[in-house]
């Protein structure tokens, strides 16, 4: 089945194949992991085809002064050449260039690193400086590359980088939709302030964008699940009718159990009376999926708290 | 003509790379491996104008000389 988590690789690859975004829609029937593996390897091996050059002008570069080097990285060379050479560079060596280089210039050389080599340089870099690239990257909505260097940066770096996102709960959750380690949720969502959570599922509900937003919860520990959980049982009425409704609509049930499991008595009583919960057939989906993905004794509250007439409609 | 995924092959795809292709059915094989290789020659090619444009700054008779003995 298709998850979120699928639908976030699949975007994932569609940009580094510099294709529109859905246009390869068939990647989110293929496995998570098989696609990350699959996009990582060719984005390595893009790379591998100009290492060669990349290392040889960074040997040049590295007989320079830092402020020659980075002059001419800035007024000659460019943000792909640069971002290249970057990734050949002593990271000590690249991140005094990287010092020496306007953020606005940065944010566009960000684009073009490598992944899995520009972490190391990321974490040398002076933190005033990686937040004013990580502002530039926020107003270009360049979510994609945010996310990826989130977990190569400290934890205070982080929380200013999210600060600057402000209550943006699109940009929230593009940040948390996109982060390549999913593990780095915990630390995302437990930094953010309650006004960040509430505009986080104010976005959810006012762009339909329910499964997204849950498909984080399974990757967060069990406190965090609980309170946003409870932060989601806590909205309007109308809200969480949004919310039922929307899982149901896009399939993947687990998030949505999962937050029921882990809400309070009081909030999981609210949630069984929403009137999406009266209504037959998606009552017996909520109850099949319970039973598919082995949540009965998990739920078992959610069980008891059926009225008669919901009990009635599972027959 | 050999086709997209052979091309890659060629290229040296690594070859997880390549069982991930192959193991597509064959349509969505043939438009992975297509897209996969515009975006190498895409990516090729930038590379290759932004080379040809830091080599602006030297004398057009020592250019090739000098390209050759950078990246050759």
């Amino acid at each position: 089945m298709t998850t979120m988590d699928h639908v976030a690789e699949q975007t994932k690859l569609e940009r580094l194949l510099q294709v529109e975004e859905g246009s390869l829609g068939f990647i989110a029937e293929q496995e998570v992991a098989a696609t990350r593996l699959f996009r990582q390897q060719l984005s390595e091996f893009y790379y591998q085809r100009h290492q060669d050059a990349f290392h040889r002008l960074a040997g040049l570069s590295k007989l320079l002064p830092i402020s020659a080097s980075a002059k001419i990285a800035m007024n000659l060379l460019g943000p792909v050449l640069a971002a290249g050479i970057a990734c050949e560079l002593p990271k000590d060596r690249a991140a005094k260039l990287a010092g020496r280089l306007p953020t606005d210039f940065l944010a566009k050389l960000s684009l073009y690193l490598e992944p899995s080599r520009a972490g190391a340089i990321i974490a040398a870099v002076d933190e005033n400086h990686v937040v004013e690239v990580a502002k530039h990257l926020i107003e270009q909505q360049e979510f994609i590359t945010l996310a990826s260097f989130v977990t190569v940066i400290s934890e205070s770096t982080l929380k200013r980088i999210m600060q600057q996102v402000g209550n943006d709960g699109l940009s929230l959750l593009k940040v948390g939709f996109y982060v390549e380690d999913k593990s780095a949720l915990n630390l995302l969502v437990k930094m953010l302030e309650p006004s960040q959570r509430s505009a986080l599922l104010d976005a959810a509900h006012d762009q339909n964008l329910w499964p997204a937003v849950l498909s984080l919860l399974p990757h967060l520990n069990e406190q965090l699940q609980a309170e946003m959980a409870n932060l989601a049982a806590e909205g309007s009425a109308d809200v969480r009718e949004n919310l039922v409704r929307s899982v149901a609509e896009q399939g993947d049930w687990y998030p949505l159990l999962l937050a029921l499991s882990r809400m309070t008595e009081e909030n999981l009583k609210n949630s069984v009376t929403l009137a999406a919960m009266h209504e037959e057939a998606l009552l017996r989906e909520c109850a099949a999926q319970i039973k598919a993905l082995e949540m009965e004794a998990a739920l078992s509250s959610f069980t008891e708290l059926l009225t008669d007439e919901q009990k009635a409609l599972l027959g | 003509m050999s086709s997209p995924i052979e091309q890659l092959a060629q290229q040296q795809l690594p070859e997880q790379a390549q069982n991930y292709l192959a193991a597509l059915p064959e349509a969505q094989q043939n438009q992975l491996a297509a897209q996969v290789l515009a975006t190498m020659q895409e990516k090729d090619e930038r590379v290759e104008r932004a080379l040809s444009r830091a080599l602006d700054v030297v004398p057009a008779p020592l250019r090739r000389t000098v390209r050759k003995m950078l990246f050759s």
